[in-house]
């Protein structure tokens, strides 16, 4: 997608659609407040739709119906109709905290209710927006596990961007990381990366893969790219990948991951160690072909 | 027998400077020992020798006697050759943090222990920190952690498939978990569930119901499988650190060794790094080394410090080895600086402490030795004598907390653990202050035993006399004065008479013999002289009097001026100068003041009129009535005493006490009975008995003094002299201009010993002495007195037998 002009501000998503499921024990407010803040950074609008889990409905529906808690190993019995009521309050909140952060950052918001499976909606949803945000409701920080199927069914299928969100606690000051596997990132990724560093007064850090003309090639475009731009490039840094991801017991915070893939979501191995080493939003970003290299 | 004057030899006792064996002080080898203060050094040599309990020493006596310097100086010298103490340090106890313990170490090994753990845990800090950062570690750590994880997946992965496989799924809830009913991948609802038929239900259900007590039972290992985790992560920690920490103690041990507490100290040590390293080290995921845990931290252990400071060596006491005994002086005995203090520091509202906060007071400082403290200080601080007292008892230094004896909320803090004493208290104070203690204080006379009693005064004698000059070189090479010749020592002891008031006494109050000399010094210094001369001394004397002497002559200006009705001439009925001494600020000074006497017929009384508008004292009523007694007693046996006398002080505003005024007051009272006139050219003073026998009173210098420049002023006629009592005459050390007077002629001193001798002075005019048949001889005093009171019998009589009212009179014993 080219970016658009809006003035002279470069406008890279026109909105950001955040999918919650209401069925989560997970606080939302570090989800909102992640997803706010790369919002107002990229000069977009933010949609949330929130998910009634149309099958734990059903299920509470059924007379046996019980939940089995993973916290002292208690269960209770399941009613839809409190299941419901429990899921409408976790979205008033939800909604309070969308109006409150998006209103401060001034950012337009809209926000809705719906019945269904999660990756259904949030597939739907992307249809009608620029940049899709999950959420990882894994019960072990950093790990993406079970989700990592239906994530890399919505990439697939929506062909948008992704903001992926696994447990990264409350947005913190930190470099901007940008992880080059294989290919020389485009200049959009560049940008995107570039703009949010400057955003947040933060350093830029780079981690590329051991290839010596690899590493050259992203040094080159970088430095291209920031030639053009007009502010004052951030601080760089260039890293080893290989090394940092060796070490997955050295963490590495920062503020936002930036990756960019071409056909399939990287592997989950790939995406577990990224996640635990740099604790931080994950922003995947489709390579365009058609973009010249040198913009 | 008529009383002759006093020789004017007799007015001064000089110090003959060819008796003193040297030229100047820098011959002479200072003092050695306490001048004149045999008593007091003999009880100081016994309560700092025995050992025995509650012997500790309470020295009183006047200021500026040189007790604490006499002490200090004695007890330096004996602390010396005595045995050096241990050092004490207060180190963390890791069963009970709120209880640190003490340790005693060899002298001087206190801070050995410090910088040798100091320097053990940086070794140890550094090389777990190397371990616990190696890949190897980390490594070992992530692959205990993923088996963890990875067990928990397989279990819920393995009911997963279980459940598909009779078509169940495991949904995610809020909470948890649920097994549902699936078909085509999709959750049965209630509709459909309700449509199947009876048996297929049932299935479902039994399927369910099995599968979720699989999903319990994986659910209730979860807690067990986290605390196995968790062990296995303890025991790595305590394997690896255990090997970091033998390896750098065993170098500690090796120093230490002979001392069993310090043994114990690093075993615990060991024991607690190897249980809690990450936790010291802040390395756990939970940690964060911000306020909150430091808060928590040091709270809940009861001080015990976040970190490796919990290791760290607190030193309370050091000594250097060979140094001897201690010697202390606390000059500012608050309760912590007695017994030491727990220091807090402030954190987000809350006071925290460890046991590195323990602070040492004075006690503390003087284990093994000797403890110096001024009384009153001590008194006046809150809880500092209880304090004192309790730890002189229990034998032990307990460290406590003030805020304990002022609240009533128990709170948290430190209980150091006491450390036991042999620490001598030395006691300074004033003679008032020791009897009062005595006497009131149960427990005063347990703990202070031995009193040293400071005298102000000494013989004087030519031995006395010579030490009294070593005493002077001693101060002169103690404060870096010039060297004093002999004549000026000579002026300095006739002086120290002077202040004694006694010419055969020496003042013991060196502070004033010190500051004469630092002043004397000054003015040789100001002439360029690089020796003291005595007439440095005498315009040092005089430079002080003349600071002091405002008042004096204010006074003086008032009697010359008329302001005061003071006669020095002439001769008046019923009149006559009292002396009196002021005293303020240190400086006396005699004055006269004209006493009057009126007497007319009554019933017995003499009237005093300073008591009856309470400005007289009760000593002076108490003389009043002596002489009263002595009328009653020598005049109109068998008769009533049928007088009426008022007495007064002349223009006196001020109180007036004390009795050495009586005789001069029974002499004005005599001339207004026997209607003679007494000379104005005399002063009197001296106090009389029942018998009239003139009495000793003090400060008689100053009061001669005082009446001879009034009459000098005036100009001295040969007549002018004073009254005193002659006990009083070995007392006299009078200023040369008045014994340069004397010598001339100009002026006299008379020594009384019965008022018969002094009203013949005072009139000129016999006494008179009670001859055989009961009367005195006409034209004596005591004829004229005894007429007039036989005048004022009849009177009385008379008056009461036409009055008709039988007039009670009072009746003599």
């Amino acid at each position: 997608m080219t970016p658009a002009k809006t003035g002279n501000t470069i406008r890279h998503f026109r909105r950001f659609v955040l999918t919650l499921s209401l069925s989560a024990d997970e606080d939302p407010i570090q989800t909102i407040e992640h997803t706010a803040q790369l919002a107002r950074e990229l000069n977009s609008d933010v949609a949330c739709l929130c998910v009634r889990d149309s099958d734990l409905l059903d299920y509470a529906a059924l007379p046996f119906a019980r939940e089995f808690s993973v916290h002292g190993a208690l269960t209770r019995p399941l009613n839809a109709d409190d299941m419901r009521n429990e899921m409408n309050h976790r979205a008033s909140s939800i909604h309070q905290i969308l109006e409150k952060l998006t209103s401060d950052q001034q950012r337009q918001s809209t926000f809705h209710i719906v019945d269904g499976r999660l990756v259904e909606k949030a597939m739907e949803a992307a249809e009608e927006n620029d940049l899709l945000v999950v959420t990882v409701a894994s019960r072990t920080p950093g790990h993406v596990g079970p989700a990592y199927e239906n994530i890399r069914r919505v990439v697939e299928q929506t062909r948008r961007d992704l903001l992926m969100l696994a447990g990264a606690g409350a947005p913190r000051t930190g470099p901007v990381v940008l992880l080059v596997d294989e290919d020389v990132p485009s200049g959009r990724t560049l940008r995107i990366a570039l703009h949010v560093a400057q955003s947040r007064q933060s350093g830029l850090d780079i981690f590329i893969a051991d290839d010596v003309a690899l590493s050259r090639a992203v040094r080159q475009r970088c430095d291209e790219i920031f030639t053009l731009d007009d502010n004052p490039a951030p601080h760089l840094s260039i890293n080893s990948l290989n090394r940092c991801l060796s070490r997955p017991w050295r963490p590495h915070p920062c503020s936002l991951m930036v990756l960019e893939f071409d056909k399939g979501l990287p592997s989950l191995g790939f995406l577990d160690q990224s996640l635990r080493i740099f604790q931080a939003p994950l922003l995947l970003l489709r390579r365009h072909i058609n973009e010249s290299p040198s913009v | 027998m008529k009383v002759r004057p006093l020789k004017p030899v007799q007015f001064y006792r000089p110090c003959d400077p060819s008796a003193l064996p040297f030229k100047t002080t820098d011959e002479v080898m200072s003092l050695d020992g306490a001048l004149g203060q045999d008593r007091a050094m003999e009880a100081i040599r016994f309560g700092s020798a025995t050992l025995a309990e509650g012997f500790n020493l309470f020295l009183y006596g006047p200021p500026g006697t040189g007790k604490f310097d006499i002490v200090h100086r004695f007890l330096s010298e004996k602390a010396a050759g005595e045995a050096t103490p241990d050092d004490w340090v207060y180190v963390n106890n890791f069963d009970d943090t709120h209880k640190p313990t003490a340790m005693p170490l060899p002298p001087g090994r206190g801070l050995e222990l410090k910088q040798a753990i100091h320097q053990t845990i940086d070794d140890i800090r550094a090389a777990v920190i190397t371990v616990f950062e190696s890949d190897d570690y980390r490594n070992r750590h992530q692959v205990l952690e993923e088996s963890y994880r990875q067990d928990q997946q397989h279990a819920f992965d393995s009911l997963s498939e279980a459940a598909a496989a009779k078509n169940v799924a495991l949904i995610m809830t809020p909470r948890g978990f649920a097994l549902a009913p699936t078909r085509d991948g999709q959750v049965v609802g209630p509709d459909v569930f309700a449509k199947l038929e009876d048996a297929e239900r049932e299935r479902w259900q039994a399927d369910i119901k099995e599968l979720e007590k699989e999903l319990e039972a994986i659910i209730a290992t979860i807690p067990r499988r986290t605390k196995e985790l968790r062990n296995k992560l303890q025991e790595m920690n305590r394997e690896i650190t255990a090997y970091v920490v033998d390896s750098h103690m065993s170098d500690l041990l090796t120093g230490f060794g002979g001392l069993p507490q310090v043994a114990v100290f690093v075993d615990a040590m060991r024991a607690d790094l190897i249980d809690n390293i990450r936790t010291v080290l802040g390395m756990d995921g939970d940690a964060k080394a911000d306020g909150s845990q430091l808060l928590s931290s040091m709270s809940s252990n009861g001080g015990a410090a976040l970190g490796f400071g919990r290791y760290e060596v607190n030193v309370v006491v050091t000594n250097s080895p060979e140094s001897g005994a201690p010697v202390i002086y606390e000059d500012h005995p608050t309760l912590g600086n007695l017994i030491g203090r727990i220091e807090h520091v402030e954190h987000m509202g809350a006071l925290l402490t460890d046991f590195r906060m323990i602070k040492p007071g004075a006690f503390h400082l003087a284990l093994g030795g000797y403890l110096l403290l001024d009384a009153r200080q001590v008194l006046i601080q809150p809880f500092a004598w209880e304090a004192l007292k309790r730890t002189i008892r229990g034998r032990c230094i307990k460290t406590e907390s003030p805020g304990k004896y002022l609240t009533v909320i128990g709170t948290v803090s430190l209980e150091p653990a006491p450390i036991p004493h042999e620490v001598k208290i030395v006691l300074l104070g004033d003679p008032m202050m020791y009897y009062l203690l005595s006497a009131y204080d149960p427990e005063f006379s347990e703990l202070f035993k031995v009193g040293a009693d400071f005298g102000d005064r000494m013989e004087r004698t030519p031995e006395t006399e010579k030490r009294f000059s070593e005493c002077i070189a001693m101060l002169v090479k103690k404060h870096n004065m010039r060297a004093f010749e002999k004549t000026a020592v000579a002026r300095i002891i006739e002086y120290s008479a002077r202040e004694a008031g006694d010419s055969e006494r020496l003042s013991l109050e060196l502070a004033k013999i010190k500051d004469l000399m630092h002043e004397a010094d000054w003015i040789a210094g100001a002439e360029n002289s690089n020796r003291v001369k005595r007439g440095h001394v005498e315009q040092a004397l005089d430079a002080a009097r003349y600071r002091k002497d405002r008042i004096r002559e204010r006074s003086q200006e008032a009697i010359q001026r008329g302001d005061i009705l003071i006669d020095t001439t002439s001769e008046k009925v019923g009149q006559i100068n009292a002396l009196s001494v002021l005293q303020i600020g240190g400086y006396s000074f005699g004055r006269p003041t004209r006493i009057t006497a009126r007497t007319w017929m009554g019933k017995g009384r003499v009237i005093d009129i300073e008591r009856e508008v309470e400005l007289g004292g009760s000593l002076h009523s108490k003389g009043v009535m002596i002489l009263t007694s002595y009328l009653s007693s020598h005049f109109v046996p068998g008769t009533p005493l049928a007088l009426a006398a008022s007495l007064v002080f002349e223009q006196s505003y001020g109180g007036v006490d004390g009795d050495s005024a009586s005789s001069t007051e029974l002499y004005a009272l005599l001339s207004a009975l026997s209607d003679i006139p007494i000379k104005q050219s005399l002063a009197v003073t001296g106090s009389v008995n029942q018998h009239g026998l003139v009495q000793a009173i003090g400060g008689v210098n100053e009061k001669i003094e005082g009446f001879f420049d009034i009459c000098q002023e005036r100009g001295l006629n040969g007549e002018q002299g004073v009254l005193i009592p002659v006990s009083n005459v070995k007392h006299l050390m009078l200023r040369q201009d008045v014994v340069g007077a004397a010598r001339k002629g100009r002026f006299r001193i008379y020594p009384v010993e019965t008022i018969s001798q002094g009203i013949e002075l005072l009139t000129g005019v016999p006494a008179g002495i009670r001859r055989p048949n009961g009367t005195f001889k006409d034209g004596t005093v005591f004829a004229a007195v005894e007429s007039r009171l036989l005048g004022f019998a009849d009177a009385f009589r008379s008056f009461s037998k036409g009055s008709g009212s039988g007039g009670e009179m009072e009746t003599r014993q």
